[in-house]
């Protein structure tokens, strides 16, 4: 695929503060990339940074293969779905939708045509001559989708514009985006901090901490085989335990040899193990299996969140059968759900 | 707590009114009222020349006041929401305190200063502006410019950053951004503004007596002499209520401007 | 290059403005340490006028009719306009509408014909024109304001907390006394200081609705205008006034950028 934006050593501070710490990332032509992380991570500075609401302090930004230093937002060929909306409350939903290709005098006619596909895309049909103020948040929101992808932008950033919607209607527009996002073939940068949204949409997940990028990776990458303890905990609910590399394909954790799929670590080197909940399954007492006593059962609807104690340690299963408290169970799981990472600082 | 409201309001505002209305046609000695008979007089009095004259000139200073406010005051307004120091309150601020300084003797100052022997001869300039426009034009403009600065410095202060990042975003540069996102959303500012200047201008009273040299007289001016000096309450009365129909008017005329419909109510 | 032409014609815009606004101010200020009592040329700097202040007796009498009847009647018209506030705020949209054109027909009349009004109602009513005119006909026109600055906060605030008050335990009164009032206490705050504002400085309506020899200083000022019985002491008290507000806010501003 080819690279639409290159981002070198991009580094950003406020005050004294550093917000970015010499970042590196691609970003390809029609791919759905998502920047995940918790506040203050530097997501959403790095998406001002994309398009140009703040300045480099080093680094560089190359667009299309442009440079876009010291370009501003009106020279970018790139459109933001900002994260309040940001409609114009003078001006009804068409005149808001029109506002960019009016910008680029494009003949009203055109403009006209292209509207009302905006519209129809974000299935707002209908409400050309409503005021925006009066809208709910997830009709304005489709307003502020419709403003930005009717400028047909080789790039949208979409800064956690499902916010302020309800549940239903964020996963509900979740499917619409990504559906809407390959249909349209454009590159979108998504930046929020609800690891199963980035899960849902996304082509590539950008998980940042710090102002530095923890990993990158597929969806299925990120939450199999997480590389450190942050995206470990982060994505998913994990279990991580301090174990020691005995060999390949062999850890030894909780005084019990384990076979597992992974390679490459030194001879006893100390590792972090990452087990997912919902892989380990509880059985009685059994020789040879790290065994515990069930110390609290919560009922969570898709599942049963187990809490057993190790030793003083806790582990957290998903089951879909209960257990009761107080009872000696053993923890059963394959070796490929045993993922080995380097032990972070 | 609004019924005792509205019987204050009715006294001090209804009543006043009607006693204005009917006092423009009818002879009432308050303390006789038998006397009482229909005196179409006053009606006379606004063909004179002295009245349409200060009509017109009401009209043109205010007008003229307002428009020279609103050119100087915007942009005076923008700069200042557009500052980035610890000190921007402080500074509007300052543009609030002459307003505390008595109006009065403000307007002695003008008057002083106009005058061509004044305590600027001693920089070597004098003026000789009593009884000119621009005296009151100047007056005018130096008591109303914070009248018209200040709402619509509150209404740029108000306008969300990200909307002006939105249109930037979608293409606008500075000038567009302007023309097309922010002056719109500022015109209930300019609104509010218009009103504080054009509504005190219109009626005022000891400006341009003092600054016009008892040669322009406003609307005001013949309210007071009507009233106090030629005890001709009849025609007192019937400027008065023309005044206020007009300033109504103006409000009314002048609010159709401002689509939110917030300002006074 | 476009955008250095426009910044330096809002600075010089900017400059103007507080020039001419402040002119007067300044020539007040020069005027008040002049020597020469008709201020029309510079004798020599004295400031026998800030003495002065307190040795003329019907100057200082207005100045303290003045400030006596600024404060009482901020004080009435700023509980009166408050209570009123929260009355209006509850009606109905169309009664809202009704009570607000009525409270706002002061705001908008010239002070002429409010002065001329009030003059006309007071002559009918048993009160002698003189300082129970002057404070009635203050209360009158400060109440509009009060209200103006207040009702805004009102439709800020949470409707909820009200109810929550009294889900606590507070009685009406107390809901009203604990909660609504320091929520709305910067409305009620700029409402008593632009009615103060305004009835420190008021001339045209003092004008209309005094007697008795009643004088606030504007009056004052206005009845020895350009004649001998005008002194440079009122010069004198406005300076004072207006350097003590700059000073007051320059403290309060460097006190606020300290905290932060």
């Amino acid at each position: 695929m080819k690279k639409l934006v290159e981002l070198h050593n991009i580094t950003k501070s406020f005050d004294d503060l550093v917000v970015i710490k010499g970042l590196d990332l691609y970003i390809h032509e029609n791919e759905f990339v998502t920047l995940l992380g918790p506040s203050g991570c530097g997501k959403t500075t790095l998406l001002r940074l994309i398009g140009g609401f703040e300045q480099l302090d080093k680094g560089e930004i190359i667009f299309d293969g442009k440079n876009l230093q010291d370009l501003p937002p009106y020279e970018r060929e790139i459109n933001t779905v900002f994260q309040n909306y940001a409609l114009f409350p003078h001006l009804n939903v068409y005149e808001n939708v029109a506002f960019g290709l009016k910008m680029k005098k494009v003949d009203s006619e055109t403009i006209n045509d292209e509207v009302q596909k905006a519209l129809k895309l974000v299935k707002l049909e209908g409400y050309e001559t409503r005021s925006v103020k009066k809208m709910s948040g997830g009709q304005q929101q489709r307003v502020a989708i419709a403003r930005a992808i009717v400028n047909k932008p080789k790039l949208l950033l979409l800064d956690e514009p499902l916010g302020a919607l309800d549940l239903k209607l964020r996963q509900d527009m979740q499917y619409e985006l990504k559906d809407m996002q390959q249909k349209l073939g454009i590159s979108f940068v998504f930046v929020t901090h609800d690891q199963e949204e980035a899960l849902t949409m996304s082509d590539i997940v950008v998980v940042m901490n710090d102002g530095e990028i923890q990993q990158i990776g597929t969806p299925e990458d990120i939450y199999n085989e997480p590389k450190n303890k942050f995206t470990a905990k982060f994505i998913g609910e994990s279990n991580i335990i301090d174990a020691v590399m005995k060999n390949d394909f062999l850890v030894n954790f909780e005084g019990v040899d384990f076979e597992c799929v992974d390679k490459g670590f030194d001879i006893n080197e100390e590792v972090d193990v990452v087990i997912r909940p919902e892989d380990i399954i509880l059985t009685k007492e059994t020789p040879n299996k790290i065994t515990g006593i069930v110390d609290d059962i919560t009922f969570k609807g898709v599942h049963y969140e187990i809490c057993v104690l190790v030793e003083g340690k806790e582990y957290v299963i998903h089951s879909t059968d209960p257990v009761t408290i107080g009872n000696k169970v053993s923890l059963n799981f394959d070796p490929d759900e045993i993922h080995v990472m380097k032990k972070s600082v | 707590m609004t019924i005792p409201y509205i019987t204050w309001m009715a006294i001090l505002v209804l009543l006043p009114t009607l006693l204005i209305i009917l006092l423009s046609f009818t002879d009432l000695d308050i303390f006789d009222l038998k006397s009482f008979s229909f005196n179409f007089d006053s009606i006379e009095v606004l063909k004179r020349e002295e009245v349409t004259r200060a009509v017109l000139n009401s009209i043109k200073f205010s007008f003229l006041a307002t428009i020279l406010c609103f050119i100087i005051g915007y942009p005076v307004a923008y700069f200042l929401s557009n500052l980035k120091s610890k000190n921007k309150t402080l500074y509007v601020t300052l543009l609030i305190i002459p307003i505390w300084s008595n109006m009065l003797l403000r307007i002695m100052a003008w008057e002083k200063l106009f005058f061509p022997v004044s305590i600027l001869n001693m920089f070597g300039v004098s003026f000789d502006l009593i009884g000119t426009d621009i005296a009151i034009l100047i007056g005018m403009v130096s008591m109303y410019l914070p009248f018209m600065v200040l709402p619509i410095y509150s209404v740029l202060e108000k306008i969300d950053t990200s909307l002006i990042e939105a249109s930037k975003d979608l293409g606008a540069n500075e000038t567009k951004t302007f023309l097309k996102v922010i002056f719109p959303l500022s015109i209930s500012g300019v609104v509010s503004g218009t009103i504080m200047t054009l509504l005190p201008a219109m009626t005022a009273f000891a400006l341009p007596e003092r600054l016009g040299g008892g040669k322009i007289p406003l609307i005001g001016n013949i309210i007071e002499d009507y009233f106090l000096k030629t005890a001709n309450i009849n025609a007192g009365s019937l400027i008065s209520v023309l005044l206020m129909i007009l300033i109504v008017a103006l409000f009314i005329v002048i609010t159709r401007f401002d689509k939110e419909g917030e300002t006074l109510i | 290059m476009m955008k250095k032409i426009i910044q330096a014609t809002l600075i010089s815009l900017t400059t103007i403005s507080y020039g001419i606004i402040y002119f007067p101010i300044f020539v007040i200020l020069l005027l008040s340490i002049n020597e020469s009592k008709t201020g029309q040329v510079f004798t020599g700097f004295s400031l026998r006028w800030y003495k002065e202040i307190f040795s003329n007796e019907q100057l200082l009498t207005a100045i303290i009719n003045t400030l006596m009847v600024a404060i009482i009647s901020t004080i009435i018209a700023t509980i009166a306009g408050t209570l009123i506030a929260i009355g209006i705020n509850s009606l109905s949209k169309k009664d809202r509408i009704k009570m607000m054109i009525l409270n706002n027909i002061p705001v908008i009349n010239p002070d002429i014909v409010t002065g001329i009004s009030l003059m006309l109602v007071f002559s009918l009513l048993p009160i002698s024109f003189g300082m129970p005119t002057m404070l009635l006909a203050h209360v009158f026109f400060s109440i509009p304001f009060v209200v103006l600055s207040v009702l805004p906060k009102l439709k800020e605030l949470d409707p909820n907390l009200f109810d929550a008050a009294l889900d606590l335990g507070c009685n009406y009164f107390q809901a009203i006394y604990k909660v609504v009032i320091p929520s709305i206490k910067i409305g009620i705050i700029t409402g008593a200081l632009i009615a103060f504002t305004m009835s420190i400085d008021d001339f045209v309506i003092s004008y209309f609705t005094t007697g008795n020899g009643f004088q606030n200083v504007s009056i004052w000022i206005y009845s020895r205008l350009g004649r001998k019985s005008f002194s440079p002491a009122a010069y004198a008290y406005n300076t004072i006034i207006v350097v003590g507000t700059i000073g007051i806010l320059a403290f309060i501003n460097k006190i606020n950028n300290k905290k932060k």
